[in-house]
């Protein structure tokens, strides 16, 4: 149960942080997605049937604090929260070394087509096709930039609630 | 069958959430506005803690410009008192205060060039993600603000509220995709939809291609959506595009409005008109950022 509480403190945190203090400090649509991040973290370290919830909850909330359709970013998370699932059972991921970036990395490959594909089957006039790798990549690289120091807030928040 | 749920239960459960998410992204398909009530609760909870991180970064901007004044102000602080010190701090301060009170006095200038009732806001958040544009403001359904509520600033109009919560609501930019906003060319009179675009300018469609577009046209509310106050600037267009073969022809509008730097906005609390309209030679309020 503690780390439901973790995960939300966390996940209202990162939210406060990303449409507030990074949109001051950084420019228009370089603010790297902190969620992305956690659901990754989730999908490595929690996993499980909770962990899945989680990361739809996560996307649920990012969906209430965007523009975008409510469910949106939901459904993403719950693809990449599944693909890292399957990759944690495959990969060695411990600590915040270069494997857990890659992951970061591959999960915003996967995260920013996937909303793109559910806004661009509910919503008729987005002419956002073209600029989807471009905006992959771009979200891949800031959420795999901030991944070390994250993970390791994430490990100090893991360890003082003795969580693992 | 058991033994296969127990197995598998993460893939059973994400194939579950995603069939879950799958319904909730067709339920709020084609609606601007939203009715959800975890929504709320998340904008209500979240609103106090951005009112209260964007006070603490006006602190720190505060105080890294006095920082910045002492610096600067050192070798006279060393030959002074105290009381100089504080005066140097106070003094730079004045440069934000100055700029806020230029802010103020143009909104409220603005708000003097429309009828009805209207009711400054601070922007408070902002779009977390590259693909959707959309502003928290500090005023909620608690000071009387409704979802699809107008929001105008100085320069132009900013969006219309899509999501408003007892203390706080969230505003849909003209710039984003989800936007349409009902207009007209100012010079030749010709109608128009102007759409929110991913790059952050709005597209100027459904213009017959007979009508005259030049480079430099001001783009301005037609009021027939029933959302937005007639002749209000939306923006001006930068490129016409006649290359299709379809009878209407298509431009690129520069928003009138800098949306990365607002901070005070007026929103719309029932019709709102503009001032003298039949006088005005754009059928417009008469404002400074306007023609």
């Amino acid at each position: 149960m503690r780390w439901v509480f973790a995960s939300a403190a966390v996940a209202m945190l990162a939210v406060v942080v990303q449409t507030t203090l990074l949109p001051l400090l950084l420019p228009r649509g370089w603010v790297p997605n902190l969620l992305l991040v956690e659901v990754v973290w989730l999908g490595l370290r929690q996993g499980g049937a909770g962990g899945a919830v989680g990361a739809f909850l996560l996307g649920y909330l990012l969906d209430t604090v965007s523009g975008t359709v409510l469910g949106t970013n939901a459904v993403a998370f719950s693809a990449v929260y599944l693909l890292v699932y399957f990759l944690g059972r495959t990969l060695w991921t411990e600590g915040f070394g270069p494997t857990a970036v890659a992951v970061v990395f591959l999960a915003g490959l996967v995260y920013a087509p996937a909303v793109v594909a559910v806004m661009g089957a509910v919503e008729a006039s987005p002419p956002i096709w073209h600029d989807t790798w471009r905006y992959a990549l771009r979200e891949a690289s800031l959420a795999a930039l901030v991944t070390p120091p994250l993970f390791a807030c994430f490990g100090v928040v893991q360890r003082l609630l003795g969580l693992g | 069958m058991v033994e296969f749920l127990r197995r598998n239960r993460v893939l059973v459960a994400t194939v579950i959430l995603l069939a879950v998410g799958t319904i909730l992204v067709a339920g709020g398909a084609g609606q601007r506005l939203r009715e959800d009530r975890l929504g709320r609760f998340f904008l209500e909870v979240l609103a106090p803690l951005q009112q209260a991180v964007t006070a603490i970064t006006d602190v720190v901007q505060d105080g890294w410009e006095g920082i910045a004044g002492v610096v600067t102000a050192r070798r006279e602080v060393l030959r002074l008192a105290a009381r100089v010190r504080e005066l140097e701090r106070q003094l730079a301060r004045l440069p934000e205060l100055e700029l806020e009170n230029e802010r103020l006095r143009a909104l409220l200038e603005f708000r003097e060039t429309l009828t009805g009732d209207l009711i400054a806001a601070r922007v408070i958040g902002r779009d977390p993600t590259a693909l959707s544009r959309t502003l928290t403001i500090d005023r909620g359904t608690a000071d009387g603000i409704v979802n699809g509520a107008a929001v105008l600033a100085p320069d132009g109009v900013v969006g219309a509220v899509f999501l408003a919560s007892a203390h706080a609501a969230r505003v849909l930019l003209i710039t984003d995709h989800n936007s349409g906003v009902d207009a007209v060319v100012q010079r030749t009179r010709a109608r128009a939809i102007v759409e929110g675009r991913v790059d952050g300018r709005c597209g100027l469609k459904f213009v017959k291609r007979t009508e005259e577009l030049l480079v430099g046209d001001l783009v301005l509310t037609s009021g027939l959506d029933g959302v937005f106050p007639r002749g209000m600037p939306i923006g001006r267009i930068v490129s016409v595009d006649k290359r299709g073969q379809g009878l209407f022809q298509y431009a690129t509008v520069e928003p009138a409005v800098d949306f990365d730097r607002l901070e005070e906005v007026l929103v719309s609390r029932g019709r709102v008109e503009p001032l003298g309209d039949a006088a005005s030679p754009s059928g417009g309020p008469a404002r400074p950022g306007g023609e």
